[in-house]
């Protein structure tokens, strides 16, 4: 390997030891993403538990005739729980960006070590715009590049299905550090990132490749884009429809009184399966909160080090021509 | 300084080490290529006979054909093993030899080859037997902790329980050429060694793994479809340096 590069990538280790040490001293890194996750954890219950209620009044009305079924679900979904559930949708999207507004900006004050009398509060709601733009923007992106993706996946022998989503959280691996470090735009913050990583390609790939790859368990190829792993686990706020009032035939009580035991034991089942994926909800958040704080820290030390360099920062002042002679070295 | 600042630093010097060593991994790399095409080749020849195995018993009615066919494929399996124990142990040996600062050569593989593959060989074959009799007993609970664990933490649970029995038994065969004990013997120090240091060992096999899997998956499926064996082989070759100069490091101040 080239030898700056190898030298850099010699360095990460370096990164990991510091935000290895920054995270046993500082365990109150850990709170907002905790109480997010079990709120989390909540959303998903309460959603899957009121999908069951709807499903069990739609089987009341309905019979077990699937297509007379699915056309009342549908009516009945593409109302009011359908605003629900997005307004929900938004609800986690402003509340996970708000939490990594203010995490990232702790993570700065850890690793530059800069005294900082504000708490986690001010900190957040300071750059909680810029944050919310930013992950709006990348969101945008990614739904724009989906087909160009594919293309460019597929004629690439299918090496870019996965490269290409590396290659782009690679040129954005640093944008929110840019903006906690030195309080600028979102969009100076995101040239700032695609600029660091022209600088530093090799080790700025080499590093986005082994977060993805100690994070990730599924052996995804396709897996990777990095707003698809903020995000991956959305809550769902779900509230019951009241459909007690609505009136059920005489033919449908007759049905459901010889098998009652049946639809308890369905009903049962699905409330159980409710708890199961709250519980997979909150323990996968656990755990990627973890390699979140982790690789946090990593990005931030990374930039604020520079990967070890002192002197390739460009420079903006413009260059003074003295009597006239610039002198060129090779 | 904790382990796992420790463990970054044997990390970093291996990195160093190999990049500057890179030889180390050829053996490993053509011993894969060539037990690939060994295996390829003793498949087709047990394809060949199992199928004229049963063709002939079938016309002589005569069962001794699908026993003949059977002890081909017991063969093949032992061929597989073998082979696999003989790369093992020399790739162990030429680890332990470039650590100790002794310039590549193909004579630390041969010579850990002459001096270990028979002891090898053999424990493999006796624990083998008693890990068999093992699982029977705990298939049981393994499957039970699978489905609950496994399904509750989306899979993790499974990587820390593989990553929890590498950690007492997956390294038995560097400690035996390292300091040169008895089959059982090792296996016995890699048991107590194991428990007494789970939190780092569990740690290096988890990105043992994780890098093994997902290292070469960044560049695409069909990339993965054809390299992936070979940066396996490359992977497990780096970490036996690692698990050699953890080892070392952690029994030296064990006994201090």
């Amino acid at each position: 390997m080239k030898g700056q590069n190898f030298n850099k990538i010699i360095k990460l280790f370096d990164y990991f030891k510091q935000a290895y040490r920054i995270n046993i001293l500082h365990k109150e890194l850990y709170k907002p993403q905790v109480m997010l996750i079990l709120l989390k954890g909540l959303f998903t219950f309460l959603t899957i538990a009121s999908f069951v209620q709807l499903s069990k009044n739609m089987i009341h009305l309905t019979g077990l005739d699937f297509s007379k079924f699915f056309k009342v679900f549908m009516g009945e979904f593409l109302g009011l729980p359908f605003i629900i559930i997005l307004g929900a949708l938004i609800i986690t999207l402003f509340g996970s960006t708000y939490v990594e507004s203010g995490l990232y900006s702790m993570y700065h004050t850890f690793v530059a070590d800069t005294r900082n009398d504000k708490d986690f509060i001010t900190l957040a709601n300071k750059y909680f715009p810029r944050f919310l733009f930013g992950n709006i923007l990348i969101i945008l992106f990614w739904i724009l590049a989906i087909i160009p993706y594919f293309i460019l996946g597929a004629v690439s022998l299918s090496i870019g299905f996965s490269l290409i989503p590396i290659i782009v959280s690679a040129f954005l691996m640093v944008w929110k550090v840019a903006i906690v470090s030195k309080n600028i735009a979102t969009i100076d913050a995101i040239k700032e990132s695609v600029g660091f990583c022209k600088r530093h390609f090799i080790p700025s790939i080499t590093l986005m490749i082994l977060s993805r790859g100690l994070t990730t368990l599924n052996s995804g190829s396709s897996s990777g884009a990095s707003w698809q792993n903020s995000y991956s686990n959305i809550g769902q706020l779900g509230d019951q429809p009241s459909l007690e009032t609505m009136p059920s035939n005489g033919f449908n009580g007759n049905f459901f009184d010889s098998n009652v035991d049946v639809s308890r034991i369905v009903e049962i089942a699905l409330y159980a399966s409710a708890t199961i994926f709250a519980i997979m909800t909150i323990l996968y958040g656990l755990i990627h909160m973890i390699f979140d704080i982790f690789f946090g820290l990593v990005f931030t030390c990374v930039y604020v080090d520079n990967w070890g360099q002192r002197d390739d920062i460009p420079i903006d002042d413009p260059v003074e021509i003295i009597g006239g002679e610039i002198n060129d070295t090779i | 300084m904790t382990q796992f600042e420790l463990i970054m630093d044997d990390l970093r010097d291996t990195l160093i080490l190999t990049n500057d060593n890179k030889k180390v991994f050829l053996p490993a790399m053509i011993g894969t290529l060539i037990s690939i095409v060994v295996l390829i080749v003793l498949a087709l020849i047990l394809m060949f006979v199992a199928i004229s195995s049963v063709i002939i018993s079938i016309a002589a009615a005569n069962p001794l054909g699908i026993l003949f066919s059977g002890i081909t494929a017991l063969l093949f399996v032992l061929v597989a093993i073998l082979i696999s124990i003989f790369l093992e142990v020399g790739t162990i040996a030429l680890v332990k030899g470039v650590l100790n600062g002794e310039p590549f050569s193909m004579k630390l593989f041969m010579n850990g080859i002459k001096a270990f593959f028979l002891r090898a060989s053999l424990t493999c074959i006796g624990f083998g037997i008693v890990l068999f009799f093992a699982l029977l007993i705990l298939i049981l609970p393994i499957i039970l902790y699978m489905i609950i664990v496994g399904i509750l933490s989306g899979g993790w649970g499974i990587l820390l329980m593989s990553c929890f029995f590498s950690s007492l038994l997956g390294y038995w065969l560097i400690i035996m050429i390292e300091r040169d004990m008895s089959g059982f013997g090792s296996i016995k120090e890699n048991l107590s060694f194991g428990f007494k240091h789970l939190k780092p060992m569990i740690f290096i096999f988890y990105l043992q793994a994780m890098l093994a899997a997902n290292l070469i998956t960044a560049f695409g499926p069909l990339v993965t479809f054809i390299c992936s064996i070979f940066v396996t082989a490359i992977v497990n070759t780096y970490f036996k340096f690692v698990i050699l100069k953890t080892y070392r490091r952690i029994k030296i101040s064990d006994v201090n």
